[in-house]
């Protein structure tokens, strides 16, 4: 068992790439924050004691309190659970409207007939949508709905939507003119069939790579939106939330607020985005045959 | 009967402003069972644009496809998987024709599984002996296209073409991109396979010696049409039309008593963009071309040894000896 996990590519793949393994430690320990998070806290993260506002960091706040003499320790890691839901809920959201769509998109482009005028009219919608300013958007659905968590996951979704079709579309687009479509055709295969079974797995790999974008932007807009108000609530942990009230007291000298959950928030994109290349590296073959061969080479050198 | 027999066959591409692209103008030729027909040509001749019309990855504009006796233009649902079974392409890119995320036998297992095999067994037995026909063994049954060499991938390819015991296979350039070590084995290959499996070959190549090696007959193309065709000796050792003339004779042949011509052609191929019927399209280009030859279009002659050629000057000679 120990010698077949020493062996297995993942192990080694980690082991010559110190930024990845760093990037995967991240993110495990996110998870584990979102889950166990709770028990975690010294203080309650939703309750401000008055009299203690904006205290230094000291042994019973180890990030200070913030302006309403909430613990900031106890709120950053209290917000794993809102930010990495939210953010995880909408990208995957994206991806898996997204992406089906912009397959079908692209191998259907320019085609004759009904996919083919279908295809064109989803592009358009796309350039509608990417148009809309999502801020608006936002702000229209609290208006309609109220602040909730299932708006933030439906806009996280519809803002990364075009990016993620787009992007598939293309890949696709490049990847229907290679012979072996021309050689799936011949063997029997229906359009769609070519498309959803032959072409999308080959275009798959840059679109989770991006997925770890999506999630870093996707923290970056509820922070957005919560300083606007759209978003998440206070006392509800948040880090966008908390950089943006955090931010007003930054002049008058207290930087704690801010600069902790701003702090994690930027680790926990980057953990993403490592992630993402792990992901990239596991299920592309090409890439996997690369790193062995050049595994092989630096051996015998 | 004739494996595949084709009659007049037309294919036109629409372009911008109303022009068409004439690829493929009235071509016919048959390949009889267990036999291979070279079909040869400049680039854009046409010669791939046959293959694809063959093998119904586009339909044509006019003429008939006929694969044992049965028409190609229309085929109904019951008997499409047959056929595509029956009638198999190598395609000319070795590591483009594969999906990269598939793994061997999958990538040879699928016209198998598409015609309706289901047998996990029986599957995976044929893929390991049709692997041991290519000359290649189970070890490569679980590895990814890109590991393989460029020989190794094209064999792949003939492999995923031979598994469905094919009575016709269109080999579409298939060494052109092969690096020259490559390019003899494949040709070994296919030809030990047709000896052993005796299915015909259609065999599209600007290669001449290739095609010399290869082919039982050959036809040249040029401009969309079949200017001459015959038994591929005829067509090497005495080349009748003066574009055959001048493809010969700028090809090297591996024969110390082949007598080379010195022999070349002034000028490009004209474009194919709304090409004419009225003239013989090689008149722009030949050296002997008459008034005639700018003022209709030469029709096939056969000669006494079943060699065709179609040139105003056999024509011209024909009446000659009638006379």
């Amino acid at each position: 068992m120990k010698e077949k996990i020493k062996n297995s590519y993942l192990f080694l793949f980690l082991k010559t790439r110190p930024l990845q393994t760093a990037g995967l430690i991240i993110t495990i320990f996110s998870i584990l924050m979102v889950l166990f998070g709770s028990y975690l806290i010294p203080n309650s993260p939703t309750t401000g004691i008055s009299g203690e506002q904006l205290l230094p960091p000291c042994a019973k706040y180890p990030f200070g309190t913030d302006v309403n003499g909430m613990c900031v320790f106890s709120r950053t890691i209290a917000a794993y659970r809102t930010d990495l839901s939210i953010v995880v809920a909408g990208a995957l959201l994206a991806l898996g409207v997204g992406f089906p769509i912009g397959v079908f998109a692209g191998y259907f482009d320019g085609k004759k007939g009904v996919c083919g005028v279908l295809s064109t009219i989803i592009l358009r919608v796309m350039d509608v949508m990417q148009a809309f300013p999502i801020f608006v958007l936002g702000l229209l659905l609290v208006a309609i709905f109220g602040p909730s968590t299932r708006n933030l996951i439906l806009l996280i979704g519809i803002a990364n939507l075009p990016g993620n079709l787009r992007l598939a579309r293309s890949e696709v687009m490049t990847l229907r003119e290679k012979s072996f479509v021309e050689a799936a055709r011949t063997a029997g295969n229906s359009e769609v069939r070519i498309a959803f079974l032959h072409v999308a797995p080959n275009a798959l790999a840059p679109v989770i790579a991006l997925l770890s974008v999506v999630m870093g932007f996707g923290i970056l807009l509820i922070a957005g939106l919560s300083f606007v108000g759209a978003g998440v609530r206070v006392p509800t942990p948040e880090w966008g939330s908390m950089i943006a009230s955090g931010g007003l007291t930054m002049i008058t000298g207290q930087w704690w607020p801010s600069v902790f959950p701003g702090l994690f928030m930027a680790v926990t994109v980057f953990g993403f985005s490592m992630v993402g290349d792990i992901i990239t590296a596991l299920i592309d073959p090409l890439e996997r045959v690369v790193f062995e061969s050049s595994r092989v080479a630096g051996q015998k050198g | 009967m004739d494996t595949l027999k084709v009659e007049n066959l037309h294919k036109r591409f629409p372009v911008k402003g109303g022009h068409h692209i004439f690829a493929v103008n009235g071509v016919s030729f048959s390949i009889r069972p267990g036999e291979t027909l070279g079909l040869v040509g400049e680039s854009g001749c046409g010669k791939s644009t046959v293959g694809r019309m063959i093998v119904r990855l586009t339909q044509p504009n006019e003429g008939e496809l006929l694969f044992e006796g049965q028409n190609l233009s229309h085929v109904k649902k019951k008997d499409d998987r047959r056929l595509r079974r029956e009638i198999q392409m190598v395609f000319q890119d070795p590591y483009g024709s594969l999906n990269p995320r598939k793994k061997v036998q999958d990538i040879i297992a699928e016209p198998m599984r598409l015609s309706g095999e289901k047998n996990k067994e029986f599957l995976k037995e044929k893929v390991v002996s049709i692997l041991k026909m290519v000359e290649l063994n189970e070890g490569y049954l679980d590895k990814y296209p890109i590991q393989l060499t460029q020989g190794e991938q094209q064999r792949i390819g003939v492999a995923r073409a031979f598994v469905t015991d094919p009575k016709l296979v269109v080999l579409d350039e298939p060494t052109s991109l092969l690096d020259i070590r490559f390019r003899g084995e494949i040709v070994l290959l296919l030809k030990k396979l047709q000896q052993e499996t005796g299915c015909s070959y259609l065999f599209i190549s600007h290669d001449l010696n290739i095609v010399y090696q290869l082919s039982h007959r050959v036809a040249v193309m040029y401009l969309g049409r079949i200017v001459e065709e015959g038994e591929a000796e005829q067509v090497f050792r005495n080349p009748l039309h003066p574009y055959t003339k001048a493809l010969l004779s700028a090809t090297l042949l591996p024969d110390p008593k082949q007598q080379r011509q010195e022999f070349f052609l002034k000028g490009e191929v004209p474009s194919p963009l709304d090409l004419s019927d009225s003239q013989c399209n090689f008149s722009a280009r030949c050296p002997f071309a008459s008034e005639q030859c700018k003022n209709c279009l030469p029709g096939p002659v056969t000669m006494e040894s079943g060699h065709k050629v179609s040139c105003f000057l056999f024509h011209e000679e024909l009446v000659k000896t009638a006379g």
